[in-house]
């Protein structure tokens, strides 16, 4: 237990440290930033403006001492990117809670569907191999033109859109999980001894629950991709747009607080998956 | 030896798994017309023999704009992909060499921590930093599967090292590197292949994806470009719209099928 805590913190320092090199070391940003055209003395006052022109570790320690203070500030509107964050945020969350309500009630109806139809079976489990195949940019665009034609609430079909490919894909692992928990020996035997439903039920918890959680990891990260199509396309000013625009415009403090902090709430998400797990599923305690 | 009944099942397979590649790479050469070629005269005409998939705004074919669009993103990923497996393929080497002197941890934490930042973002701001250029795009989008590539090769390798066969070959003293190379490269070797069919098609849908929020170097045609440009005017001129999205929808489902075909058959 000490041990995996302590990995998680060397693994969000490690986080940070990569977020650094990457937007900070790797490629001389000055010049990205000021573009192909500019002077000599544009490049210095932004090397300046962006401290560039200290030594890496002194840069490196400023920049993380004000991301933690929240002093951190946008290279162009010069607001403090956590205060932007939460602002951004606050919009965002309306979307995602779309998401979160089409996902439930897709992944409802097509659990549904695929105990019925097995043709529907084949084709979720095509399509949840494609491994988000068709973009979330061609279903967002569709469903912003119904948005635009029969007035339906923005934030809603932008929920939809994004909500498509992760409730394909955990209806498919749904009734894949369900087909293992009916075949498993413990079961049919409790079966035969007619203790069905409620062994099922236990089953189920046990062997879903943990699989979902672990799912949730990647479906973070594509409903993070997924937010900033989205946002982008519905004209919503959510935290997935500016991040999109913060990258077009190479606003580095924007990009390195919100790769810092993603990189901290993931971590923070698989210690809490962890938790659950263990809570859930016995068997997994010995991993500890 | 295939007896004729064998024959007989096989065979359509074959070609079916065939037919989806022909099908992909068809998509790829509906270049009727020149893609940059501007005709004024020409403006928004919707789709007709001449012209299957319409014509913009500057009267260039939309159909063929799409088509070498799709084509360029499947060089891009293609490359990406090579690029990563590679750099994973070395990654689990360098892992296996730690390993020996216990020194696997650090390596394998710092991969970890690679993988804590969404890989869309990663792609994203590296792209921009790069600059939208071939090969800015080949490092964003290697960058984007290299992480979560080397995590699988990373598996696959310690599967195949578990293997009896595997102790069985330490035990009676045969170098690693003839272990790795003889038995382990063999038994992973194809698995890690399937990854990587399906990884380069995911890579394809990213490359659009940086297309589309301007990851571009105009006049070059980049079909998620298209789909972006053609978003305003979606109800007067679907076709704009239409032909470079289901083009990317249909090619990415079939090659993503043929792969899929493909992977079953082995």
């Amino acid at each position: 237990m000490l041990t995996y805590v302590f990995r998680s913190v060397f693994v969000v320092i490690l986080g940070v440290l990569f977020s650094f090199t990457l937007f900070y070391v790797l490629p001389d940003p000055a010049y990205r930033v000021a573009g192909g055209f500019a002077d000599k003395a544009t490049v210095l006052s932004i090397r300046k403006n962006l401290h560039l022109d200290e030594p890496i570790i002194k840069r490196f320690i400023t920049l993380v001492t004000d991301t933690a203070n929240g002093r951190l500030k946008s290279f162009y509107t010069k607001r403090p990117v956590i205060g932007l964050a939460i602002d951004k945020l606050k919009v965002s969350l309306a979307v995602a809670g779309w998401g979160l309500i089409s996902i439930f009630v897709l992944c409802i109806l097509l659990v549904a569907g695929q105990g019925i139809s097995q043709r529907l079976k084949r084709w979720v489990e095509m399509l949840s191999n494609t491994a988000a195949v068709v973009p979330v940019f061609i279903s967002a665009i569709l469903l912003l033109f119904a948005s635009t034609k029969w007035g339906l609430p923005k934030d809603a079909c932008a929920g939809l859109a994004l909500a498509i490919y992760p409730s394909i894909l955990l209806s498919s692992n749904v009734v894949l999980r369900l087909e293992e928990a009916k075949q498993a020996p413990h079961t049919l035997i409790a079966m035969a001894f007619g203790l069905g439903m409620f062994v099922m039920f236990r089953r189920m918890i046990h062997e879903l629950a943990p699989s979902f959680i672990i799912l949730s990891n990647a479906l973070i990260f594509f409903l993070i991709a997924g937010l900033a199509v989205v946002e982008e396309i519905f004209g919503i000013p959510g935290i997935g747009h500016w991040f999109l625009q913060s990258a077009l415009r190479l606003d580095l403090p924007v990009l390195f607080a919100v790769s810092v902090l993603l990189s901290l709430g993931v971590v923070a998400l698989d210690v809490f998956n962890k938790i659950i797990v263990w809570f859930l599923d016995p068997r997994q305690r010995n991993a500890w | 030896m295939v007896r004729p009944e064998q024959a007989k099942e096989t065979h359509p397979r074959t070609l079916a798994t065939l037919a989806w590649f022909v099908l992909g790479i068809a998509l790829c050469f509906l270049v009727f017309h020149d893609p940059l070629k501007i005709n004024l005269e020409l403006v928004l005409q919707p789709p007709s023999f001449k012209f299957p998939g319409g014509t913009d705004r500057l009267g260039r074919d939309v159909l063929a704009r799409a088509s070498a669009g799709f084509r360029a993103s499947l060089g891009i990923a293609g490359t990406a992909e090579i690029v990563s497996l590679s750099a994973s393929l070395i990654a689990n080497l360098l892992l296996l060499l730690l390993a020996k002197i216990r020194l696997q941890a650090l390596l394998s934490v710092l991969l970890l921590a690679m993988r804590t930042i969404p890989p869309f973002l990663t792609g994203l701001a590296l792209a921009a930093l790069l600059g939208a250029t071939n090969w800015g795009l080949i490092i964003a989008l290697a960058m984007i599967s290299f992480p979560f590539e080397v995590a699988v090769i990373e598996e696959e390798i310690n599967a195949s090292l578990e293997m009896p066969h595997i102790e069985g070959a330490k035990a009676i003293g045969l170098p690693f590197y003839m272990i790795l190379i003889r038995h382990v490269g063999m038994i992973a070797a194809p698995r890690i292949m399937r990854y990587a069919l399906l990884d380069f098609v995911g890579l394809v849908a990213f490359e659009a994806l940086l297309g589309f929020v301007g990851m571009t170097r105009p006049p070059a045609p980049s079909i998620g470009a298209e789909i972006y440009n053609a978003g305003p005017y979606i109800t007067i001129y679907p076709w704009l719209f239409l032909v470079p999205g289901l083009l990317l929808a249909v090619g990415l489902i079939v090659f993503n099928a043929g792969f899929a075909r493909l992977i079953k058959r082995r």
